[in-house]
């Protein structure tokens, strides 16, 4: 057992100081890889930042727009009213522009009419 | 330092002792920074070429930090294992395919830079070691290190989890996703053929 652990541990005390014997170039590829993978991290938080911002500042007007309303209730029966009367007075004056346009047909109308009842 | 701090980390191997011990990292960044030299090493071991294993090692950093990164952290060693494990595996999956259909031009497990840089030769002992000693020390390294990639993959995974990076037969088993009589099975079998191959240990 002894004659076993004394093998191994020396095979392990070989193979850690092959460890020791990496060249300057492969540490800095290492070092290049391991930051390409913890690179990767970063797009990821940055592509979800814009959507939960956009989404936040979405909602802030939203709710805004909801809170601040002003109440145009009133105001619209108003516009409605309003409207109402102008369409019905633009209407009236429509008729009376024919009637008068109309006046010497209609006097020569009720004329004929007298004349052949009488 | 850092080295001192894993190797003390590595000789608690049972869950009580992980469990009671504090973590050398807290957070994902320490961890990678931790375990990132020993998985490149590894990693070469397996795949016999720098490119590749520095590759398959950003691979699996990538999949921890983008997957497992709000896990415990005492998860995400056997996590990250079990992701450069199935990495590897995909490797040899696309190796193996690849040298059927173009036969004539097999690819090469030598690492181009092997033939000419010696990883073992800048080896740091002890400081009290002598040149001597230095020299035999690198030596041995480079022999272990040919040794355990002549292993089968399954037991070159259980001895590089089990007596390089001191996992538990636990934690070994979730990082080969296998029972743990297999990780002992395959384990011994790797220090059967390593002290085999490797008869300057036993006399040193």
């Amino acid at each position: 057992m002894t004659k076993h652990s004394t093998f191994e541990d020396k095979l392990r005390d070989d193979l850690h100081n092959l460890e020791e014997t990496t060249r300057a170039p492969e540490i800095f590829r290492l070092a290049q890889a391991r930051n390409r993978a913890l690179a990767q991290t970063e797009p990821t938080s940055a592509k979800l930042l814009w959507p939960v911002m956009g989404a936040s500042v979405a909602s802030v007007v939203l709710a805004t727009v909801l809170i601040f309303q002003p109440d145009s209730t009133g105001s619209h029966n108003q516009l409605g009213n309003q409207l109402d009367n102008q369409l019905a007075s633009e209407s009236m004056i429509d008729d009376s522009i024919e009637l008068y346009e109309d006046l010497d047909f209609y006097y020569w109308l009720a004329e004929t009419d007298q004349n052949g009842t009488s | 330092m850092e080295q001192q701090t894993h190797k003390t980390y590595q000789s608690q191997n049972s869950i009580a002792d992980l469990a009671a011990t504090p973590l050398p990292y807290s957070n994902v960044e320490d961890f990678l920074k931790f375990i990132e030299r020993r998985a490149f090493h590894m990693a070469r071991i397996n795949t016999g070429d720098t490119e590749t294993a520095l590759d398959i090692v950003q691979d699996a950093m990538y999949k921890l930090v983008e997957k497992y990164s709000h896990k415990a952290a005492k998860e995400w060693k056997p996590l990250f294992y079990r992701i450069l494990s199935s990495k590897l595996t995909d490797y040899y999956r696309r190796k193996k395919i690849r040298d059927k259909v173009f036969i004539w031009s097999k690819s090469q497990t030598t690492d181009e830079d092997q033939q000419f840089y010696d990883p073992a030769a800048s080896a740091q002992g002890p400081v009290s070691e002598t040149p001597d000693q230095m020299l035999m020390r690198s030596q041995r390294i480079n022999r272990l290190s040919q040794s355990v990639q002549q292993l089968p993959s399954r037991q070159r995974q259980a001895f590089m989890l089990r007596c390089w990076e001191g996992l538990s037969t636990i934690e070994t088993a979730a990082a080969m996703q296998c029972s743990e009589g297999s990780v002992k099975t395959h384990y011994s079998r790797a220090m059967h053929t390593l002290r085999d191959m490797l008869e300057d240990y036993r006399h040193d």
